[in-house]
């Protein structure tokens, strides 16, 4: 087979080129630490990196709504405990109160302090998170409940009975206001029926009273059983979806991310083999007959 | 009897031939490394031997040999070779150009990154879910437009990238076309020197070679059939017309025809289109039109998703000042795809709906919305993983006007895949009812509000089924008159195979096989060429080895043939001044 100087340097040259491209594509490889930089790499790797990145933004998303929703919820619970703890002084109070041995002046006084704990209860319905009023459903720019006279009747609730969303995983949302109606109206009710029979210096209206101060503690226990078991759910979820985040991460990784060793074997490979084509080339293209003749 | 002086003769033609070898030798070695050269030898052969046949006898012993010229000087050249380097380089050239623009297409999309649209996508749905969290909050919202107005002038962008690498390419053609044309101008030229060379019988070797060289050339820009004529001329055919005949050039030239937006190429002659296959310029010319707008169409495909999905639920809810029937985006497609301008303006972050109406007796109107409702700002945040969606084909479709009411959103991102949900409403009343193809049925919850110009805004609801309306018609029409022409229509919910996120990682996908596949055939067309190349360059090649051989051979001829003239001219010598000098002193 007739070999002439131009095949030879074709050849060497063709050689050389290919060994340089490869060189310089694992050195782009591993100075960007990825194995994908076009979709040309890797084109179904490229769409899941893509599905994958998506994946880990939006589970991103769900665990910062979960967040709000939890501290949404304990506040709502904090709140709610405090209005306990006053239902309970009105509730001792009103024992005293029915026992017969109080007479009317004695009821006026306890009138007073009954009708600050009315207005401390309705302040707490006021509760805040941030700007938005926890008691109002979703018109929560304003307060649900306002006082139009000492004593709040359940009709003066300017709220809504609207549920605030919180998206917690894909396609699965939480309301996690409480219902502000259910908590707060047999309270209100329960207290005008105290302050009624107090006025009316009836101790059986005050006895009944005490049923509706009970039926009201067990409103709120409900309610606060609610929030706790939404928070639970939330806390489960937070778990489950961190570790989908991780999953997710190191799914990602595996797709997108080169691995070093490997790289930087083959890229120390790569460049001994052009090396080595450099040399042949230099030592294949010197002689010819011409050198040894006179 | 032959002549003294014959032997002289004989010896002088020694001489001139292997000068003449040595002559060529020395142009071989020359032109080791012009491109295109093939090398060139010449025939030796002996010259008609003494004496010839004729009437007269000369009755010696014969015949007696005269000596040796060169008769043809003739260059090695496997014309089969040619013919498959030629053809497999149009191959090559057409897929080069396929792969440099596919390569310009993945850059230009930039995936998979942090700045590229899936990206900025799941940005957008993200900042639906901030608002969700605080819809009465007005920096949310601010954010949530521009990362809409981001995402659209990404679209907007990308689209416009894609068409200027289409003008650039529309430009490239134009340019290959004149190529073409010097190519062809030059191949005719010289074919009418190679004819008027080759008229007495000579080989023009070196007018060959060049011929060759741009035949070469040529056939990477498009493919190429040629035949060689009796006088030594090639006619070229260019898409079974005729680019070059013999002497004469026939022009190409470039023209928008009327109604297209991209160059076409034709005959300049009659303004026939040239119909090019293979080669540089059917590469560019399927780049542009295939593989471009391909990727194009794909985006815009993509854009009227993300548009037509947000603006059905947008236009469903209200924003902080109560008003409804707003359009999130605005765009046919992703050339002009945008936020419309009433969210971008001043107070736009207040119009951005996050909440919807619903029935409350205390209100005047039976309608109001509060502050706090994140219900469609929830709704919108969900699109990211819906995959269904108002069908574009069949069915009641956003826009259209039915009696003075116009269908103003249809959305069906949670209806059921592939249903098909007729209403109706029976004359007179307020109902709606919804039914779906599965037999199951809904009856529409309403509720009723207004837009920026005053006009009422409607939206019907099948909650169990998923569909939700919303109708625009004046102030002035009552209630049933709005919902009167619903009565038997239909929407179809069709599904996509995927998510938009999704559909856009298919699309990806794609343009990363097709640009792989193009890297592969380029790469593969190289190798094959380059191959051929070397069996041409084995036949036609200079071996500086051989020539130099050659060059010794030939020296040492033209010594010996130098010694037989000083023999004969010893012998004249002896002749001359040697014989008849009997007597002489």
């Amino acid at each position: 087979m007739r070999i002439t100087r131009g095949m030879m340097i074709d050849t060497t040259l063709a050689n050389i080129q290919r060994n340089q491209e490869r060189t310089s594509l694992l050195q782009s490889q591993l100075t960007s630490g990825s194995r994908i930089t076009k979709p040309s790499d890797d084109p179904t790797g490229a769409a899941h990196a893509l599905s994958f990145q998506e994946g880990l933004d939006t589970t991103e998303q769900y665990l910062t709504n979960i967040d709000q929703a939890k501290s949404w919820l304990n506040t709502t619970d904090s709140a709610l405990d405090a209005v306990t703890t006053t239902l309970h002084r009105a509730r001792e109070l009103a024992v005293q109160a029915s026992n017969d041995t109080f007479d009317a002046q004695d009821r006026a006084a306890m009138q007073a302090e009954i009708t600050q704990l009315q207005t401390h209860t309705l302040d707490l319905s006021h509760a805040k998170f941030g700007a938005y009023y926890l008691f109002a459903g979703t018109r929560f720019d304003q307060p649900g409940y306002v006082q139009a006279n000492p004593s709040t009747t359940p009709g003066a609730y300017q709220g809504n009975a609207g549920q605030v969303q919180r998206e917690i995983s894909p396609g699965v949302t939480l309301g996690i206001n409480a219902d502000a109606q259910t908590t707060f109206d047999p309270i209100f009710t329960a207290f005008n029926q105290l302050q009624a029979g107090l006025t009316a210096n009836s101790s059986s209206q005050i006895q009944a009273s005490i049923g509706a101060l009970d039926t009201a503690m067990s409103a709120i226990v409900t309610s606060r059983a609610q929030a706790g078991a939404k928070v639970n759910r939330l806390e489960a979820l937070q778990q489950r979806l961190s570790d989908v985040k991780v999953n997710l991460a190191g799914l990602l990784s595996n797709v997108k991310d080169v691995d070093m060793a490997e790289a930087i074997t083959s890229f120390s490979m790569a460049q001994n083999v052009l090396q080595a084509s450099l040399k042949a080339g230099a030592q294949v293209l010197q002689p010819s007959l011409l050198d040894y003749l006179r | 009897m032959t002549s003294p002086f014959f032997g002289l003769e004989i010896g002088l033609r020694g001489l001139r031939t292997w000068q003449t070898m040595v002559n060529i030798t020395n142009n071989n070695i020359a032109n080791a490394d012009t491109p295109g050269y093939s090398r060139q030898s010449g025939q030796v052969q002996s010259t008609p031997s003494y004496p010839a046949p004729s009437f007269n006898a000369i009755g010696k012993p014969g015949q007696l040999g005269t000596g040796v010229e060169v008769a043809s000087i003739t260059r090695a050249r496997d014309i089969f070779i040619d013919a498959q380097i030629r053809s497999q380089k149009s191959i090559e050239g057409s897929w080069d150009t396929k792969r440099d623009a596919l390569s310009q297409v993945e850059a230009i999309v930039n995936e998979p990154s942090s700045s590229g649209l899936s990206s900025l996508l799941t940005k957008y749905w993200n900042s639906w879910q901030d608002v969700a969290n605080n819809p009465a909050d007005s920096a949310v919202r601010a954010n949530l437009v521009e990362q809409g107005v981001s995402l659209a002038s990404s679209f907007q962008n990308l689209h416009n990238q894609l068409q200027q690498q289409q003008r650039d390419l529309d430009g490239q053609v134009v340019y290959a076309v004149d190529q073409v044309n010097t190519f062809a101008q030059q191949i005719a030229s010289i074919n009418q020197q190679i004819g008027h060379v080759e008229f007495d019988g000579t080989h023009a070797n070196d007018l060959r070679d060049q011929r060759d060289l741009l035949l070469d050339q040529l056939s990477q820009f498009a493919k190429i059939s040629y035949v060689e004529s009796p006088g030594g001329m090639v006619s070229v055919y260019l898409g079974g017309r005729q680019l070059v005949d013999r002497d004469v050039a026939n022009a190409l030239t470039t023209a928008v025809p009327g109604g297209q937006t991209w160059t076409q190429i034709q005959w300049k002659s009659d303004g026939q289109a040239a119909s090019i296959t293979d080669g540089t310029i059917k590469g560019m010319l399927d780049s542009r039109d295939t593989i471009l707008q391909g990727r194009m169409n794909d985006l815009d495909v993509l854009a009227t998703r993300v548009v037509n999905s947000v603006n059905s639920v947008h236009s469903s809810g209200v924003g902080l000042d109560g008003v409804g029937g707003r359009n999130f985006f605005v765009g046919t497609g992703a050339g002009d795809m945008a936020v419309d301008s009433a969210l971008t303006g001043p107070g736009g972050a207040e119009k951005v709906a996050a909440a919807r109406m619903y029935p409350d007796t205390t209100s005047s109107t039976g309608y109001s919305f509060a502050r706090g409702d994140s219900s469609n700002a929830v709704a919108l945040a969900q699109l990211e993983s819906t995959i269904t969606q108002a069908s574009t084909s069949s069915g009641l479709q956003p826009g259209t006007n039915l009696g003075g009411v116009t269908i103003f959103g249809v959305d069906l991102a949670r209806a059921a895949v592939n249903s098909s949900i007729s209403m109706s409403v029976p004359a007179g009343s307020s109902t709606v009812t919804f039914t779906s193809s599965a037999g199951a049925s809904a009856t529409g919850a309403l509720t009723v509000g207004t837009d920026a110009s005053g006009n009422q805004v409607v939206t019907v609801e099948g909650t169990s089924l998923g569909v939700r309306l919303t109708l625009v018609a004046p102030s002035s029409m009552s209630l049933s008159s709005v919902l009167a022409p619903l009565n038997g229509q239909s929407v179809a919910a069709a599904s996509r195979p995927s998510t938009i996120g999704d559909q856009y990682g298919q699309q990806i996908a794609a343009l990363g096989v097709d640009s792989k596949a193009a890297q592969n055939q380029a790469q593969n067309q190289q190798v094959l060429v380059s191959q051929l190349q070397k069996q041409r360059e084995q036949t036609s090649g200079v071996s500086l080895d051989e020539e130099s051989t050659h060059l010794i051979e030939y020296q040492r001829a033209y010594q010996a043939a130098a010694r037989v003239i000083t023999t004969a001219d010893e012998m004249l010598n002896t002749l001359i001044n040697g014989t008849g000098l009997v007597g002489r002193g």
